[in-house]
């Protein structure tokens, strides 16, 4: 069927809308703060046989997972149970297609008149998946079992009617039953927006147009991504990373391109780990599909196009394809933090070689640490939730980066004291944070809370995400690394005494008690402990000393980089009686410190 | 074929041979299938030379500068481990 380029752009952004549609419905019913406040979702739509159509403005990793989650589905149902109008069915087995248990997928085939019209699919990540840890991020786990419910599929709404009895024994598992129910409400919703609009949009051009701009879209992607592709000259990259638990585990990659092909190679990363840092092979394969996408893709419609030029390797066994029964647990914060960071390293050099597409290289980020905490709030009931704050994002070739701008978003401290027992004490950007470079990378925040009426005195910290000290934006092209992000537990702090005293702590320092840094581990915030947070900063891009000065200037103004650091890594001088920008003294200074490079070791 | 190869460094073709050479100052570090950071100005110094935040890392990275030897410009800045895995041992690009 021949299709005119306006219809076709009207039809690729009506789909895309409806993914959209799908994402807010899953923020205002859902019901915990990861899904209503952090985006940690993903709303998609499939072709009939899985593949991806159309993403949302949700992680595109997931959605190639839950192409994998249609697949599984359609195998055990066709053929035993059915698939019929108006189900949805539920899977979460890390081994087929989800990332780790606490994603829960649903997927919901879209009928007209009888007729199978592709698959909607979402995800959330639930609070609570029975595992031995709260929040069902397992510090402790060593095998797949002690991380929760493993479903490899099952039928939870069957022909437009939900399953109680199946719904009730879910929620039944788990330690927040209620908030976890709501969760798995907003998916149904979700999947139900998705099949009204996909209807209406049917009903209104006809299945045939619908699936040949369906089939269009797709084509046009991976046409002009191949096309991108081979704009940049052949060749090879590599870089390896390291996660920290127990023990140090590496994951190294070699990215080869060879005309309109990206081969990412995993070959030598370690066997699969012990804790649950470990990835599927198909959340491996989502981070480098989210990685091509967002590099060469980012404004092409976001479908199963970007499959084509990607071809992954990563050997059974290892800790980019685990097998049964290696836990999974914490990998979306580590594993996958990784492989993310290195398929978007690869990409980064990669790029830089091509005249034309080196402006888009941006500088990435290793850094991620967060906390599940768990106890009886001030209102006398049991719940479970996650700590974290916002990132600073990479500078990229033409920009510094966003200050709290990188990875998801954090929640609002206000709904976090008005609904757990924590009071913070400070919320802000760090000062000295960003990577420094020409474009300085985005900085991150830092917060300090302590308990606040709590009746038992005490809650459950569970401390997990990439663990190890590099743990942070990196510079790429000369730009510095970043501040790392920390989970911090000052012990039996001086914070009582200064409240009684009416004095407001606003540094650390003032606290006093016995620091530790938390590693991957579970542990008790009590009565005069403080828990510090720092997200990471974003890394820098280029040489600092080709930074301009007046923005080195305003930056020390606005309080994100401190006197010493404008003059020792930038070679800014701030006039010491008029607190203004000395551009001699400075021209002088960057002058000797690049002389003085020349003059280092070779 | 001439064609960048990161921020300040560009593979240079002449007639023979392909070479990789700082865009600044024109000089020539390597052949475009060696290892240029083995020819660079390398300098390694605390995490803390990259901000005062990066304390923690101390004594167990250390922060390795290259820089062209003939002008100063910057090529990479980054983290390596002080201890078990030197910059010696590093992995390295396989091409470039």
């Amino acid at each position: 069927m021949t299709i005119d380029p306006v219809t076709f752009e009207i039809l690729s952004h009506r789909l895309h809308q409806i993914t959209l549609e799908m994402g807010t419905t899953l923020e205002r019913v859902g019901g915990t703060v990861n899904t209503t406040q952090m985006h940690d979702y993903m709303a998609a739509l499939y072709l009939p046989n899985g593949d991806v159509l159309s993403v949302g403005e949700s992680m595109a990793r997931h959605a190639a997972c839950a192409g994998f989650a249609v697949k599984r589905i359609k195998e055990r149902f066709e053929e035993n149970g059915g698939i019929y109008p108006d189900d949805i069915f539920l899977i979460n087995d890390p081994y087929l297609a989800a990332i780790h248990q606490s994603d829960i997928y649903m997927v919901s085939p879209i009928h007209y008149k009888e007729r199978l019209l592709g698959w909607s699919a979402t995800f959330v990540h639930v609070m609570d998946i029975g595992a031995m840890s709260p929040g069902g991020n397992s510090p402790g786990a060593t095998e797949i079992c002690h991380e929760g419910l493993r479903i490899p599929g099952l039928k939870l709404v069957d022909r437009g009617k939900l399953r109680q009895d199946v719904f009730d024994t879910l929620i039944n598992m788990t330690r927040q039953p209620v908030m976890v129910g709501l969760d798995l409400k907003c998916e149904i919703a979700a999947n139900n927006v998705a099949k009204s609009r996909m209807q209406e949009v049917v009903e209104q051009y006809g299945a045939e147009l619908i699936t040949s701009v369906s089939s269009d879209m797709i084509r046009h992607s991976e046409s002009i991504l191949k096309a991108r592709i081979r704009e940049i000259p052949d060749g090879v990259w590599t870089d390896s990373g390291a996660i920290e638990t127990d023990e140090t585990w590496t994951v190294v990659l070699k990215l080869t391109k060879e005309g309109d092909r990206l081969i990412f190679d995993f070959t030598g990363s370690d066997k699969q780990a012990r804790r649950g840092i470990n990835l599927p092979y198909h959340a491996t394969f989502g981070a480098c599909f989210e990685s091509v996408l967002s590099t060469l893709g980012y404004d092409l419609p976001r479908n199963h196009g970007a499959f084509g030029p990607i071809n992954v390797i990563a050997p059974e066994g290892t800790v980019v394809n685990v097998q049964y029964p290696a836990p999974v647990s914490l990998n979306t914060t580590s594993g996958m933090k990784t492989v993310q960071y290195l398929s978007g390293s690869v990409l980064m050099q990669m790029l830089a070689t091509s005249e034309k597409w080196k402006r888009e290289v941006m500088a990435l980020s290793l850094g991620f640490r967060l906390a599940r905490h768990a106890g009886v709030n001030q209102h006398g009931r049991y719940y479970v939730s996650t700590l974290l704050d916002l990132s600073g994002a990479g500078a990229t070739s033409y920009r510094d980066g966003m200050n709290s701008g990188g990875y998801l978003t954090a929640h609002n401290a206000e709904w976090i004291e008005s609904n757990f027992p924590l009071m913070y004490l400070f919320r802000r950007h760090v000062k000295d944070g960003g990577g420094a470079g020409a474009f300085v990378g985005g900085t991150g925040a830092e917060a300090a809370m302590a308990l606040h009426d709590a009746p038992e005195g005490k809650i459950k910290l569970i401390a997990f995400g990439v663990a190890g000290l590099r743990n942070s934006g990196q510079g790429i092209f000369g730009g510095y690394p970043a501040a790392p992000s920390l989970l911090m537990l000052l012990e039996d702090s001086k914070l009582a005494n200064l409240i009684a005293e009416r004095k407001y702590p606003r540094d650390l320092d003032e606290l006093g008690g016995r620091s530790k840094l938390l590693p991957y581990s579970e542990t008790e915030l009590k009565s005069d402990d403080v828990l510090y947070i720092r997200a990471a900063s974003g890394g820098g891009y280029g040489d600092p000393l080709e930074r301009e000065p007046q923005l080195v200037f305003e930056d020390v103004r606005n309080g994100l980089v401190s006197k010493a650091t404008a003059e020792q890594i930038y070679g800014v001088v701030i006039d010491e009686s008029t607190q203004l920008l000395d551009p001699t003294g400075t021209q002088e200074l960057r002058l000797k410190l690049r002389q003085k490079r020349t003059e280092y070791p070779r | 074929m001439n064609h960048p190869l990161r921020e300040n460094l560009e593979v240079y073709a002449d007639q023979a041979n392909e070479w990789i050479r700082c865009t600044q100052c024109c000089r020539f570090l390597c052949r475009a299938n060696e290892n240029w950071r083995d020819s660079c100005a390398r300098r390694l110094s605390p995490p803390t030379h990259a901000g005062p935040l990066l304390k923690e890392l101390t004594g167990h990275f250390v922060l390795e500068q290259l820089c062209c030897p003939g002008c100063g410009a910057l090529f990479n800045t980054d983290l390596v481990e002080e201890q078990k895995n030197g910059p010696e041992e590093r992995p390295k690009p396989a091409k470039a």
